[in-house]
């Protein structure tokens, strides 16, 4: 996947997940202030993403230490088993969001163990065709996704009472951070960008944390917009994204155009359904290597058929499964991946150190090559100096030595690396 | 993945089939259920001997006919049952098809219900999926099923869409459009002090027997009969009064189907769109309920008027001014307002502050000819207006007051706004109603002549 598929699909995920059915429970537990606890997530998230693109840029770089390892592979195995599990829990999340939308509040007639067979076969017929076909396909509908959900926000924003969450001296902390554990299955973005971001090429944190925070200020928006319109009676609506709209649209005659915006926004619910089980796929079959990755694809796509026909029939099904297994499930998990990624990381930086027999910095550069060559701000200033100084004699010389220099000394830091994986 | 691929190439037919028999059974039967299903586009509920008695309008069409909308009738179906869901469900059986309430666009409610307990029937439509929270209220004086009975005889257009109606009748200050969303939301805040209209079509054989003429001062423009002078029920037309309604405004907008003054006399006919003589009664009275419980009727014009200058989603309203030597009648058009709480010494006051983006002098009744009429007294006129909106509004606030109702949601204002100091003077809403004061103020930013 490409760095621009890689934010446009992390923008377009962190929406999906948070504008179905997540408001409408947080506002049975939080009422108004619910758009607090979405803040909150949003804010240690933050962090988590800067931990995450540490600890990628560390897997890339020690990646050979660990390979031929026999316990780190049973480890990692072991570890890569659990998530897959997680994504396939993201998935079915998003793919209950979908059933409610069609088989409950569009088509309340539908056969919807027939319909979901349809669908289970589109998001297998996803995950077959890969991440790049997946990233593609989000780069193709982001336009019309993103501007449905732009479109929503304003039809919402136009018939919301903002001071509904007033008044702030009854905002109740404590209940807020008691909630944190049951909701967080919703907020587990830090994970996708681990994985997806390690099968990505050429992100980059700053681009990633904008993205995200987009996501954060569209969130928090339609969740104050979703109390705003329904206030106290907003817990017992279906899901956000199909009721925000509702009260915009009185007196014309054309009845509910909205309903256009929200399925095309929910064409990207869909293919994130599709990412979470291509992601489940990829890790499951890194775990389970003698096993054809297509056939796991196929009864994961099956288990997530009967998830959501025979496990999440109903709503208090669903309340208990989301917010009283799966999100401890998921929290733990992640505190557990989270420690054991680093302790692989660090363990395997002392190890490349040990196999190295030489200084290293945190990042593997040798502090020895370092002393030869200009340190790489000394090179920005001259090259920066240099750009406003064409004309004159000395500096292109200088610069051209010095671009020469870099590129000699990456050439025997790829030698050298390639040595030592030997 | 080539391996699969090529399967899918080469058994393409076959897939393509198996989908099609997954899915054609369902369609074909979803086809046949169109056809035995009606449409449930308004509900009327009253109370007969304890039990809940649901009267449906439904849209029917013709059979044999292409063409949609001409041939389409209003039926009612009534039933009684001990809940709302149970009366529901019946009507489906009693008109022998599916109903699909997701069309419902209004819900009557009798004077039965509202008297005996309240609100409280209104919890079914609030959670129910298929019937939208966006549906609109009404009240009725005596029973919900005369008032929509009577909607036979009104335009189809107009019937059906009554709660388009409402939105205009509530953008010209002469009714509201209220859902049942907004009226339990204000139920349920702070304010516990819920509005909604009332409904009431009167034929034009009992508004010529009653000598009935509605409104007078304060109708908008929309309620004039497009056929002037056709005085029939409902119609702000007063010939008694000599109060201009408006009309000068150059609307001439109908409400509830005032067009069919080619109808004559009135002769109703089953059949809606054909002479339709049911007219919509201008101003109506207001509801007005706290914690879910009836409080008071705003029926008089200055308590009408009064709380329609203050509600936010009016824009225009007509007033008039009135003195030993002359009437005035002014046309507000593109009108707001602000509403404030503050403590003076402990005591609540609701600062209320209207905008009035343009007014219009529309008639002046008086001895003198216009060219007499100065500037000074264009200027007392100005004053007379703020002083006349003010009175409104005072006089609607005192009878709300008087029930105990917090009409313009002071008390919610104080607790969003100063919640602190509020919590500290007056942790009890009664308490903080009886002693809460109003102060109006008017700002007419372009007064023309």
């Amino acid at each position: 996947m490409s760095a621009r598929q890689f934010y446009l699909t992390v923008l377009i995920f962190s929406i999906s997940m948070r504008v179905q059915k997540m408001p409408t429970i947080m506002a049975s537990y939080l009422g108004k202030d619910s758009y607090l606890l979405v803040i909150v997530y949003y804010l240690v998230s933050f962090v988590l993403i800067c931990l995450a693109f540490f600890v990628l840029k560390c897997m890339k770089l020690y990646k050979e230490a660990s390979k031929n390892s026999n316990l780190s592979k049973f480890f990692k195995g072991l570890l890569l088993f659990f998530v897959s599990l997680y994504f396939i829990f993201l998935s079915t999340l998003l793919y209950e969001s979908i059933q409610d939308l069609f088989a409950h509040v569009l088509f309340d007639n539908i056969s919807w163990n027939l319909f979901s067979i349809l669908l289970v076969v589109a998001l297998f017929y996803m995950g077959l065709s890969g991440l790049k076909s997946i990233g593609r396909l989000m780069e193709m509908y982001f336009f019309v996704i993103i501007m449905s959900y732009f479109v929503i926000a304003i039809f919402g924003g136009m018939q919301t009472d903002f001071s509904a969450i007033l008044p702030l001296e009854t905002i109740n902390f404590a209940k807020i951070f008691n909630e944190y554990i049951p909701f967080n299955i919703w907020f587990g973005d830090f994970m996708l960008i681990l994985f997806l971001g390690n099968r990505s090429e050429g992100i980059k944190l700053k681009w990633t944390l904008l993205v995200y925070f987009i996501s954060m200020a569209f969130t928090v928006l339609v969740t104050i917009e979703f109390f705003g319109i329904y206030d106290v009676y907003a817990a017992i609506q279906s899901s956000l994204i199909s009721v925000i709209t509702e009260m915009s649209m009185l007196g014309i005659d054309v009845g509910r155009v909205d309903w256009f915006l929200i399925l095309f926004s929910e064409m990207g619910t869909i293919v994130c359904s599709g990412l979470c089980l291509c992601l489940a796929k990829e890790c499951l079959s890194e775990s389970l290597p003698k096993i054809k990755p297509n056939y796991i694809l196929f009864v994961i796509s099956v288990l997530l058929y009967l998830i959501d026909t025979q496990i999440l029939v109903d709503t208090n099904a669903k309340e208990i499964v989301f917010l009283e297994i799966l999100s401890y499930y998921a929290f733990y998990l992640k505190i557990i991946i989270f420690a054991s990624i680093l302790f692989i990381s660090i363990v395997s930086w002392f190890k490349y150190r040990k196999r190295q027999g030489s200084e290293l910095d945190l990042f593997g550069q040798s502090l020895q090559e370092k002393r030869e060559v200009p340190a790489f701000s000394d090179s920005a200033t001259m090259l920066a100096g240099s750009s406003h100084n064409e004309g004159s004699s000395g500096e292109p010389h200088k610069t051209n030595n010095l671009t020469l220099q870099k590129k000699s000394n990456s050439k025997k830091k790829k030698a050298k690396d390639k040595a030592v994986a030997k | 993945m080539s391996h699969i691929k090529r399967i899918f190439k080469r058994h393409i037919g076959v897939i393509i089939l198996l989908v099609l028999l997954l899915v054609f059974p369902s369609s074909v039967s979803n086809q046949a259920k169109l056809n035995m299903r009606i449409i449930v586009t308004g509900i009327a509920i009253d109370k007969v001997d304890d039990e809940y008695e649901v009267t449906a309008q439904v849209v029917k069409n013709t059979p044999g006919t292409e063409t949609p909308g001409t041939s389409a009738t209003i039926e009612l179906v009534s039933d009684k049952a001990p809940t709302i869901s149970l009366a529901m469900s019946k009507l489906s059986y009693k008109a022998g098809k599916v109903a699909a309430f997701s069309h419902t666009s209004f819900v009557i409610l009798g004077k039965s219900v509202y008297e005996s307990e309240g609100v409280k029937c209104l919890d079914y439509f609030i959670r129910d999926k298929i019937i939208k929270a966006s549906t609109m209220l009404l009240f009725a004086e005596d029973k919900a099923s005369d008032q929509i009975k009577k909607t036979k005889d009104i335009e189809l257009s107009v019937g059906l869409g009554l709660q388009k109606v409402f939105l205009y009748k509530e953008r010209e200050s002469d009714g509201l459009m209220i859902t049942i969303l907004d009226f339990l939301k204000n139920s349920e805040n702070f304010s516990q002090t819920a509005v909604a209209s009332t409904i009431n079509l009167t034929t034009n054989d009992e508004s010529d027997e009653n000598g009935k003429s509605s409104s007078s001062s304060g109708s908008s423009g929309s309620n004039s009969s497009s056929e002037g002078g056709n005085s029939s029920g409902g119609t702000s037309l007063s010939e008694d009064s000599g109060e201009s309604s408006g009309e000068n405004s150059g609307e001439s907008s109908k409400s509830g189907g005032s067009s069919s003054g080619s109808s004559g006399g009135g002769s109703s006919t089953a059949s809606s769109g054909q002479g339709a003589s049911e007219y919509f009664e201008a101003q109506s009275p207001i509801m007005c309920f706290v914690g879910g419980k009836f409080a008071c009727k705003l029926e008089s014009e200055e308590e009408f008027v009064g709380f329609m200058l203050v509600y936010k989603e009016s824009k225009n309203c007509d007033i008039s001014l009135e003195n030993e030597e002359s009437k005035v009648s002014i046309n507000i058009k593109n009108k707001s307002s602000s509403l404030d709480v503050r403590y003076e010494n402990g005591i609540p006051c609701l600062d209320v502050v209207i905008y009035i983006k343009n007014a219009e002098i529309n008639e002046i009744l008086t001895d003198k000819i216009v060219n007499d009429v100065t500037y000074s007294e264009y200027a007392r006129i100005e004053k007379a207006i703020k002083a006349k909106i003010g009175e409104l509004v005072s006089t609607c606030f005192e009878k709300a007051k008087s029930a105990g109702a917090d009409i313009f949601h002071a008390y919610d204002i104080a607790n969003k706004f100063e919640f602190n100091k509020t919590k500290k003077l007056y942790s009890s809403y009664e308490d903080f109603v009886k002693d809460l004061r109003i102060n109006v103020d008017t700002k007419i930013i372009k007064l023309e002549y």
